[in-house]
């Protein structure tokens, strides 16, 4: 019996809270096999926020902006203040996203925590937002990525001027890559096929699980250890300036008059590298045919 | 085993697990993007000698290291933490839309929330994410600025979608009795993490939609 066959799919005018969240384990129930087929453990989850958000290789690309538009204080203090509000917005997504742990997202949760008249409307003003802001997210790694490409060129090759046509050529190509591997080479990513009690061979699922730990190992690896290495030779090679110069210089070089309001526009910089951690909770819906629990109805 | 067991303790996980990765890795990041900030300030030359580098960065790092090889090594990191980091945001957007798409929230949905049986992904909704996102960066052929553009509308867009949840958790849904928290949940200090966090999200959601930096007319 198909889950989808013993219940209707929530629609939004339906939805209540409570009535959601029995729904959510019921269904659970009912779809028992699609369920299983999502595990995902805490480590892996945890390795892939990490890795798509990038804090640190992100600033790295990014720092020059606040640095224009207030210098070092702008870029520490600024950093710090984005910091903690994300946290905090962070840790109130973390408990909507704990009270429905279903596919869908910031647009699920909207449907499911609006009063009824704005239910719809909300959803959809979120699941448009949310769409095109990840796709903005999306394209911004790569995109860091070609300007580092083109810097690496110039680094290597003293005369070479810069070009536009490389830099969008090596961002198409880093997407392209990124869309391949998702496409054909999901299955490498298999945390979420891992001990699926309806796989064809229980081998073929543990050399896959060995590929992607590798992959992921290697990530996180190049993320914290790579840091670590970086920062230590960094410090200890570089010429280093004073204290003063890092922890109480502004300067406002962005053009616009009032240094408080180019203070605060430096700030694209700090919360940018935050943005994205809600991407473990898409990351449920990852298999094809879900349980009747994730849909909400927006027709 | 139970399979019924078994669901409930994977669904208790789901629950429990998402919200603690998210947390994590934005301690975990935070700190090393502090750590990294700091040394990359102590180490960086004047800002206007930084300006004459193509790629700041690259100003950053070459001169500290004064050594080709090892910024060189400093650049392939990034680089590849960047490629690989734009692998996991295809597969968590396709998802999205994907999802957005069998809920009826977008045009073309039966096309988008079509998955593909041999491989188990939704392939249309990923080719169509992945060429989108090819086009933003046609906009670079225009206009040298286009990075700014994009980082601010994702961040922007992203805002958003945090920031009404947020608002409807505090104003509304935390005043229904029916409310029933999941395993992860913050107690007493909800309200007040809600309200910084709508503070926080709804001021830098409309200052974001400014230039950080402004071309000289």
């Amino acid at each position: 019996m198909s889950p989808a066959s013993v219940v209707e799919p929530l629609s939004p005018a339906k939805i209540d809270m409570e009535v959601l969240t029995e729904d959510d384990l019921a269904l659970a129930r009912l779809g028992h096999k699609q369920q299983l087929r999502r595990r995902f453990n805490i480590w892996s989850m945890l390795a892939l926020s990490l890795c798509l958000l990038a804090t640190w290789e992100a600033l790295s690309t990014t720092l020059i902006a606040a640095l224009l538009s207030g210098g070092p204080v702008s870029v520490i203090y600024g950093f710090l203040l984005a910091w903690a509000g994300t946290l905090a917005q962070a840790a109130s997504l973390a408990e909507i996203s704990s009270i429905y742990p279903t596919a869908g997202g910031q647009y699920h949760w909207t449907a499911c925590l609006a009063p009824p008249g704005g239910k719809k409307w909300l959803s959809y003003v979120v699941g448009w937002a949310s769409c095109g802001g990840l796709i903005a997210t999306t394209a911004s790694a790569p995109f860091a990525c070609a300007l580092q490409i083109q810097g690496l060129i110039g680094l290597c090759n003293p005369d070479y001027e810069s070009k536009t046509w490389v830099v969008v050529v090596s961002f198409w190509g880093v997407l392209l890559l990124a869309g391949s591997v998702n496409i054909f080479g999901i299955k490498l990513l298999p945390a979420f096929n891992y001990l699926s009690c309806n796989s064809p061979s229980l081998f073929c699922l543990w050399t896959m699980h060995m590929v992607y730990k590798a992959i992921v190992l290697m990530v996180v690896t190049i993320h914290i250890v790579g840091f670590l290495a970086l920062f230590i030779s960094l410090l200890a090679v570089a010429p280093k300036n004073s204290a003063t110069a890092v922890w109480a210089t502004f300067e406002n070089n962005s053009g616009w008059p009032n240094d408080g309001v180019a203070w605060l526009l430096g700030m694209l910089t700090s919360c940018y590298v935050f943005i994205g951690y809600d991407c473990a909770a898409h990351m449920r819906s990852i298999l094809p045919t879900p349980p009747a629990t994730s849909h909400i109805s927006l027709s | 085993m139970s399979p019924y067991l078994t669901v409930s303790e994977e669904m208790k996980h789901a629950a429990r697990d998402v919200p603690r990765a998210m947390i994590s890795s934005i301690l975990i990041n935070g700190l090393l993007g502090f750590i990294w900030l700091i040394v990359l300030l102590y180490v960086s030359p004047p800002l206007p000698t930084l300006l004459t580098f193509p790629v700041p960065f690259i100003g950053i790092v070459s001169t500290a290291y004064s050594n080709l090889g090892g910024t060189i090594f400093v650049e392939l990191i990034i680089i590849y933490t960047a490629a690989a980091a734009t692998i996991g945001l295809t597969s968590s957007t396709s998802r999205t839309v994907w999802a957005f798409a069998r809920d009826k929230g977008l045009p073309l949905n039966p096309f988008l929330s079509r998955v593909n049986q041999k491989w188990e992904v939704p392939v249309n909704a990923i080719a169509v994410t992945t060429f989108l996102e090819m086009l933003l960066g046609v906009i670079y052929f225009g206009n040298t600025t286009a990075f700014n553009a994009i980082l601010s509308l994702a961040t922007v867009a992203m805002y958003l979608t945090y920031f009404i949840p947020i608002v409807l958790m505090l104003f509304y849904a935390r005043r229904q009795r029916e409310l029933v928290f999941g395993p992860w949940k913050l107690g007493r200090m909800g309200w007040v993490l809600n309200l910084i966090a709508v503070m926080f999200t709804g001021f830098f959601f409309v200052l974001l939609n400014f230039p950080p930096v402004r071309e000289s007319p």
